[in-house]
């Protein structure tokens, strides 16, 4: 006797599949989104670290000679 | 019985299948329309700041004599040479996707002794297959001075052959030969070793080369230096004390 819940277990499971094809296929394009933002940020980063050098150099070459005053 | 629970059954796998379908579905609704526009418009807001940000950008090349290109590039470019910055211990490997210097400035950096030595070398067309082209060029002369010491002279280039030309009619060419090797290499350590530190105080040889090095750069280069030239004297040796105009002003 055929079972008569497995054709509607067999559309269920392709539509499910389906969705997880998609559904890849558009966490693949949040990822390569998201590297290129990455990569983009790095560089805004790595001005950061350097202002903050910049920052902390000045700031101990200014109290190492005495210039340094108070904030207005 | 048995039929009655295998129908039930049955039942509450639909049911969950279905479940499982809604929320995958609802899980790709959400990315596609909620996260992957966000994310886009963050992109662009960070490129905004990049944009607003390129003036220090700027000011950091001229500062550092480096040379910091946009990461504007593809992609694949930058994760080409990602591994490769990995490998490149030293501090200019903060910009990985980046030539980091431009020959002009490498020669600035470059001690004017050095020069002669150093041009032969780069002329070399088959050793810098073996070299892995770096940010300054400074690793290229270590295998070229090491090539030099497996000691055939029938592969050098005739530029090489002119600054080995004395050393090798001489009978006693193996110890200069053996000299200026030595002295190579010196020069390439204290260059890399020198130049490599941006950040740090710069050792006294470094200030040697950079005022003697104005000299050979380009005329605009020529005129900041003679412009900035008291500032950099007193600011690059450690332990002076640096006079603002400011407190000049006020006292």
């Amino acid at each position: 006797m055929e079972n008569p819940y497995e054709q509607v277990h067999q559309n269920i499971l392709s539509r499910i599949i389906n969705n997880v094809e998609r559904l890849n296929e558009s966490v693949v394009t949040l990822n390569q989104e998201l590297q290129h933002i990455n990569a983009r940020n790095s560089n805004l980063e790595i001005m950061g670290q350097m202002c903050e050098n910049y920052h902390k150099s000045v700031q101990f070459n200014m109290s190492a000679t005495g210039h340094k005053q108070s904030p207005l | 019985m048995a039929e009655e629970s295998l129908e039930r059954l049955d039942q509450e796998i639909t049911l969950h299948l279905q479940q499982i379908d809604s929320n995958l579905s609802y899980c790709f609704s959400k990315i596609t329309q909620d996260v992957i526009p966000h994310v886009t418009k963050y992109g662009a807001v960070c490129d905004k700041a990049m944009d607003s940000s390129n003036w220090l950008k700027v000011m950091f090349q001229h500062a550092g004599n480096l040379q910091i290109d946009s990461v504007t590039g593809p992609q694949q470019q930058q994760q080409q040479q990602a591994p490769e910055a990995a490998e490149n211990g030293s501090l200019q490997t903060l910009f990985p996707e980046k030539s980091r210097l431009s020959p002009a400035s490498s020669s600035i950096l470059a001690p004017p002794t050095a020069a002669p030595h150093q041009r032969p070398a780069a002329g070399l067309p088959v050793p810098d297959l073996n070299v892995t082209t770096t940010t300054t060029g400074k690793v290229l002369q270590l295998p070229d001075s090491s090539d030099d010491e497996l000691g055939d002279a029938a592969d050098r280039d005739p530029t090489d052959r002119s600054t080995t030309a004395h050393s090798r009619n001489d009978p006693d060419g193996s110890t200069l030969q053996r000299q200026r090797r030595k002295r190579k290499l010196s020069l390439l350590l204290q260059q890399q070793f020198g130049s490599s530190s941006s950040s740090v105080a710069p050792s006294p040889a470094q200030i040697k080369r950079r005022a003697s090095s104005t000299i050979d750069s380009s005329p605009m280069r020529k005129d900041l230096a003679s412009h900035a030239d008291s500032t950099k004297q007193q600011g690059v040796q450690p332990g002076t004390v640096i006079y603002f105009p400011t407190r000049d002003e006020t006292s």
